[in-house]
């Protein structure tokens, strides 16, 4: 059932910012119909290959490739990504001053799915029953994106946008932070919605919560710029109960240890 | 001074074209465009070292290199350039151009008596307070400036536009005001708000059709009046040609509890200076002020806004947008002024400028003529470019770069628009602006 390429592959990826190498080789493979996880401490670089995946100007690529089904992402501008089927939710959801979500939504189905999409009658439904689905009311439609919005209506937000966009290859960093427990049940109906054999799922976090709604297939963790450890859920368990010098580097873990 | 005087100092045609205009008018109106006249002359012409001067060559707006346009009612109607406004349920559209000007009643309003716009001279005689209330009436703080008073002297066609006490116009009036090309141009225009009446004026300055791309000098004095509790929602688009020039001198005074809600919205010409402002005259009134103004090319914008509070518990609300691209130029000095003993005054000032390249500029002047105590005045200036993680957020959602820019950009303008009252003025606006950007690459 699931194709034989894998849907976004990250290989050997290296990054910096600001001439600081965050990045220091990153390898992973995503596959139709599968959930990975991706946590690690904070300033690890988890924001910064969602980033880089998306092709924020402020993020250097130095070395290394990425690859979304098979062809090369690296040379392609931001919204050329977004067209292709990549989605990032971001950590930090950007207000855009004076242009309604409708309208915001609007320019993005279209400019990513086609004119068709945007039927008025078609689009409005679509939106409409999205927005239900994440149970934000029509007066967050009309009102300009982001703009206001408390911390989880933001996040709720990047997942309307995800569903009207009907991305491939799905990135959220950190949409579970910051949400009540029933927003978070709502955030998590919003990916089940979209997710199926075609589709790839990575979900930045923190917390096993969002994973007990979205059970991953693979977990990564990333330490200082490296994946330091990969396997299946039970990993999410081991680093509750004993954190993250675990999986530090055994150089790092012993020099931090007292004689 | 008498007529043959006049003609020695004046530039050639001036004075004839100031007396062709004042000959069917009643005297105490012809008076008044004479002594216009006399004092624009006694006036050094503008010089770059006068404060008023000293960020726009007053070089580019030189009356007296253009021929001026021919007045009276000999002139039909030019053919208007399409307007999808038109379609709109207007109470009435009033058509002017430089030979004259139409009215059509669209719901019976002017049938009804319930609005009334008749020439300047007529309510000089029906009603001699009102009209010198309306000709007096000064946008500027110190003396009038030499344009404004070319422009009185010149003016043609003078007409006052007049909703009776106690109606309400909300459909609106359409002012289609058509330039004529390459000539010089100072239509007036009176607006008189009857006693708790409620009004709203949609006006479009435009070049008469084939003349799009022409060049034309338009100085335009617009002033309102609007009576106790009345409300006068009013909204101007210029789009004249790349090669015009607009000067416009509007102004307005508010009696008790009166409102005013003024839009200006500055999208063509070569170079523009307005001058625009109201006096919350009586307790209680409220005024808003918005613009926007879009400067590409090597488009010149020199706006002046004036606040003035002469009463207690009144307040004013003013925010200027401005976009410059290109090596575009935009001058935006903003007043305010608060008479002794107005207590509980609230005056709010905001100017915001988007830069979008580096050849573009813009600069923005607060000045605070306060000789009040009790009043609470806030004021404040940005000026920067289009923030960068905007456009990448709307980047990562698939809008092309351009696309994304033009997004914030209108974005920008949104709150501006967001203040005019008839839909069909801030549609027109929406795609003038979106035009301009476009276009003039
Ligand atoms: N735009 C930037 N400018 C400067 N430094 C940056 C920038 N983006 C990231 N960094 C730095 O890169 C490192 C990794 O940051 P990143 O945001 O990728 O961490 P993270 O793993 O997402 O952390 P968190 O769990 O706190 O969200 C940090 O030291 C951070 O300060
Ligand atoms: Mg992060």
């Amino acid at each position: 059932m699931t194709d034989a390429r894998p849907l976004l592959e990250v290989e050997n990826l290296e990054a910096s910012v600001a001439g600081k190498p965050i990045l220091k080789g990153v390898s992973l493979s995503i596959r139709g119909g599968e959930v990975h996880a991706l946590m690690g401490p904070n300033g690890s670089g988890k924001s910064t290959l969602s980033n880089v995946l998306m092709g924020h100007p402020d993020y250097e690529v130095t070395g290394g490739a990425v690859r979304l089904l098979g062809e090369d992402l690296l040379p392609l501008a931001p919204e050329e990504r977004a067209r292709r089927g990549l989605f990032l939710a971001v950590q930090y959801p950007v207000a855009i001053p004076g242009v309604t979500t409708v309208q915001f939504l609007k320019a993005c189905v279209e400019a990513v799915r086609g004119r068709e999409a945007t039927k008025a009658a078609v689009f409005l439904r679509e939106l409409r029953e999205n927005a239900r689905l994440l149970d934000l009311g029509e007066p967050f439609l009309n009102r300009p994106i982001n703009e206001g919005f408390s911390g989880g209506e933001k996040k709720r937000m990047e997942i309307l946008q995800m569903l009207m966009l009907k991305p491939r290859m799905v990135v959220l960093d950190e949409t579970d932070s910051g949400l009540d427990i029933d927003a978070l049940k709502i955030v998590a109906r919003g990916v089940q919605r979209l997710i199926g054999p075609e589709i790839g799922v990575l979900i930045i976090t923190h917390y096993e919560r969002i994973l007990t709604h979205l059970p991953p297939d693979h977990v990564h963790i990333l330490v200082d710029g490296r994946i330091a450890r990969s396997g299946g859920p039970e990993l999410v368990r081991e680093l509750e109960e004993r954190g993250y010098d675990w999986v530090r580097e055994p150089a790092t873990a012993a020099a931090s240890e007292p004689d | 001074m008498n007529g043959e005087a006049l003609i020695a100092v004046a530039p050639p045609g001036m004075a004839a074209a100031v007396e062709d205009r004042g000959a069917g008018e009643p005297v105490a109106l012809r008076e008044r465009r004479r002594a216009a006249l006399e004092e624009a002359l006694a006036r050094p012409p503008p010089s770059p070292t006068d404060e008023a001067w000293r960020r726009t060559d007053p070089r580019r707006f030189d009356p007296e290199r253009w021929p001026i346009a021919p007045a009276g009612p000999l002139h039909a109607a030019p053919d208007s350039p399409p307007n999808g406004a038109l379609v709109e349920p207007f109470d009435a559209v009033l058509t002017v151009w430089a030979g004259g000007w139409s009215l059509a009643d669209r719901s019976g309003v002017v049938r009804s008596r319930a609005l009334r716009v008749r020439p300047l001279g007529e309510v000089v005689t029906s009603d001699p307070a009102a009209a010198s209330a309306l000709w007096e009436m000064a946008p500027s703080l110190g003396p009038r400036d030499r344009h404004e008073l070319w422009a009185l002297a010149l003016a043609s066609p003078a007409l006052v536009i007049e909703a009776a006490d106690g109606v309400r116009l909300e459909r609106g009036v359409l002012v289609r005001s058509l330039a004529p090309p390459d000539m010089l141009w100072c239509p007036w225009l009176g607006v008189r708000v009857g006693a708790g009446a409620a009004l709203h004026v949609a006006e479009r300055l435009e070049v008469g059709a084939g003349g799009a791309e022409s060049a034309a000098f338009v100085i335009a004095a617009i002033r309102f009046a609007v009576a106790a509790e009345g409300r006068l929602r009013w909204g101007r688009l210029q789009t004249l040609g790349r090669g015009a020039l607009e000067m416009d001198y509007v102004f307005g005074r508010l009696e008790r509890n009166a409102q005013a809600d003024l839009v200006s919205l500055q999208v063509g010409s070569r170079a523009v200076r307005s001058r625009i402002g109201a006096e919350a005259a009586a307790t209680g009134a409220t005024v808003r002020l918005g613009g926007l103004a879009v400067g590409v090319a090597r488009q010149h914008l020199d706006q002046q806004t004036v606040q003035i509070h002469a009463a207690p518990d009144t307040s004013s609300d003013l925010l200027f947008k401005v976009a410059v691209r290109d090596r575009a130029h935009s001058v935006y000095r903003g007043l305010i002024g608060a008479r002794r003993g107005s207590v509980r005054i609230t005056a709010l000032q905001r100017n915001h400028n988007l830069v979008l390249n580096d050849g573009a500029r813009a600069d923005s002047l607060p000045g605070l003529l306060i000789d009040a105590d009790d009043l609470t005045c806030t004021h404040g200036a940005t000026i920067g470019s289009l923030d960068l993680e905007q456009i990448h957020y709307l980047r990562s959602r698939g809008l092309p770069e351009p696309v994304a820019r033009r997004l914030l950009l209108e974005g920008f303008f949104e709150d501006i628009l967001g203040r005019l009252a008839l839909p069909a003025l801030r549609t027109a606006a929406r795609a003038a602006v979106r035009d301009h950007l476009a276009a003039m690459v």
